[in-house]
């Protein structure tokens, strides 16, 4: 092999060992290493075993070939063998299961928890709400529709990027009620040891006491419908301080998006606006040109919807369809993201309606 | 060796899964039905007592 094509071969080699996890991932919580010193001290366990076996298997079959005159001894059995080889993985199993129970105990341990967060999973979003703060929202994926569709280069946290992170403070017991509102999701952070299935009328826990400040990032792992690659979970972990700033924050926004519904916007800045909140919200079936998949999803462009009495369109915004994949997004948007994004679609996408609905409408 | 404690034996065997062909024809031959359903259900509580213990254990030692 010439020197030229080792390194044209390197080329494909080196970055690919750099991305190469095979292990699971230790995690930032005392609770994530000791999953991973069990799982390590399990499969050392494993390692042992296998080599012994293997081992006594291949040398016996080595040294006590037929080539070299091995006849088979016939027997019928051999009890201290039987009882041996019976009690030996028992006394293993039993010796694996202690330390494994100590530490599933401990998992599922959710009492005297800091800070209580309900985790609900939605097709396909995630909302999250702090049953002590009166904090509650929704965290859509924000990677763009062209790094999606091969149009622009992909960024390095490409779908592992949200609108709005969910934030917890550092050090504190965090307990998650996981659950669903529509199908079978997963909330899944790999750093913090936490995959815990969503289930629709179920609520699941699960805890977690982040030590160092910082972002983390998982995914859904439940396969959840055409978007299930498309709602990754952010976890950003903020200093007591900051994230005491955090919670004030969010009232205080709270308050001005209460204010700001109450006043009137022009028809150029709510269709603006509602181009940004369609591509995040809606664009994900009805997509970005409105044209929506033939078969699944609608076309909002000349749609008897879009293009019909405004009262209508809005309350199908607003409540969903029984029996589509069409949700309601009352919960989900703000009274002046609603006004925007119904007017949008009157406006937008090839339509030209002409008319707009304003954010007080909506609440009414 | 007395009936009762070879009953025992080869319940205890039985639990393992393990047993030999000999002691197996014997107890057969010999056996006392009522011997083997005692001890069928004491190695059953020792069984089970002994499962109690080892979580009472586990959770001795979380704490």
């Amino acid at each position: 092999m010439t020197k030229a094509m080792v390194l044209a071969l390197s080329l494909f080699v080196l970055p690919a060992k750099a991305d190469w996890q095979v292990n699971m991932t230790q995690g930032v919580t005392e609770l994530s290493r000791e999953i991973f010193d069990l799982h390590m001290l399990i499969f050392w366990i494993c390692v042992v075993i296998g080599v012994a076996v293997f081992g006594v298997m291949f040398y016996s079959i080595f040294k006590h070939r037929k080539s070299k005159g091995a006849v088979a001894e016939h027997w019928h059995e051999n009890t201290t063998v039987e009882v041996i080889w019976t009690v030996v993985p028992f006394v293993i199993l039993i010796s694996m299961a202690v330390p494994a129970t100590a530490t599933l105990i401990n998992m599922y341990d959710t009492s005297e928890a800091d800070v209580d967060i309900q985790v609900t999973g939605y097709q396909w979003k995630w909302r999250y709400q702090y049953l002590n703060e009166d904090i509650d929202f929704f965290s859509n994926l924000s990677t763009p529709r062209d790094e999606i569709n091969n149009v622009q280069v992909k960024n390095s946290n490409y779908l592992l990027e949200v609108d709005k992170p969910l934030v917890i403070p550092v050090n504190k017991k965090v307990r998650f009620l996981i659950t669903s509102n529509d199908v079978i999701h997963s909330w899944w952070v790999p750093n913090f040891a936490v995959k815990k299935d969503a289930i629709p009328g179920f609520v699941n826990e699960s805890w977690v006491r982040v030590e160092e400040p910082g972002i983390y990032r998982g995914q859904c792992t439940e396969l959840c419908g055409k978007e299930h690659g498309f709602m990754p979970i952010v976890v950003e972990v903020k200093a007591e301080a900051d994230y005491a700033r955090w919670v004030a924050d969010q009232k205080a926004m709270k308050l001005i998006s209460a204010g700001a519904a109450s006043q009137n916007y022009a028809v150029a800045d709510l269709i603006a606006k509602g181009e940004g909140v369609y591509n995040a919200a809606c664009a994900g079936c009805h997509q970005v040109n409105g044209q929506g998949m033939p078969g699944a999803f609608p076309a909002i462009t000349a749609s008897a919807i879009a293009t019909g009495p405004i009262q209508k369109h809005l309350d199908i915004v607003l409540n969903g369809k029984a029996g589509t994949a069409m949700q309601a997004f009352k919960q989900q948007l703000s009274a002046v993201d609603l006004a925007a994004v119904v007017t949008f679609q009157r406006n937008g996408l090839g339509n030209s309606v002409g008319d707009s609905i304003q954010p007080s409408a909506v609440q009414q | 060796m007395k009936l009762w404690l070879r009953a025992l034996l080869s319940t205890m065997s039985a639990f393992l899964g393990v047993q030999s062909n000999e002691r197996r024809e014997r107890d057969f031959i010999d056996g006392k039905f009522p011997v083997f359903v005692a001890a069928g259900i004491t190695f059953t509580l020792l069984f089970l007592l002994a499962v109690y213990g080892l979580v009472q254990f586990v959770l001795w030692s979380v704490d």
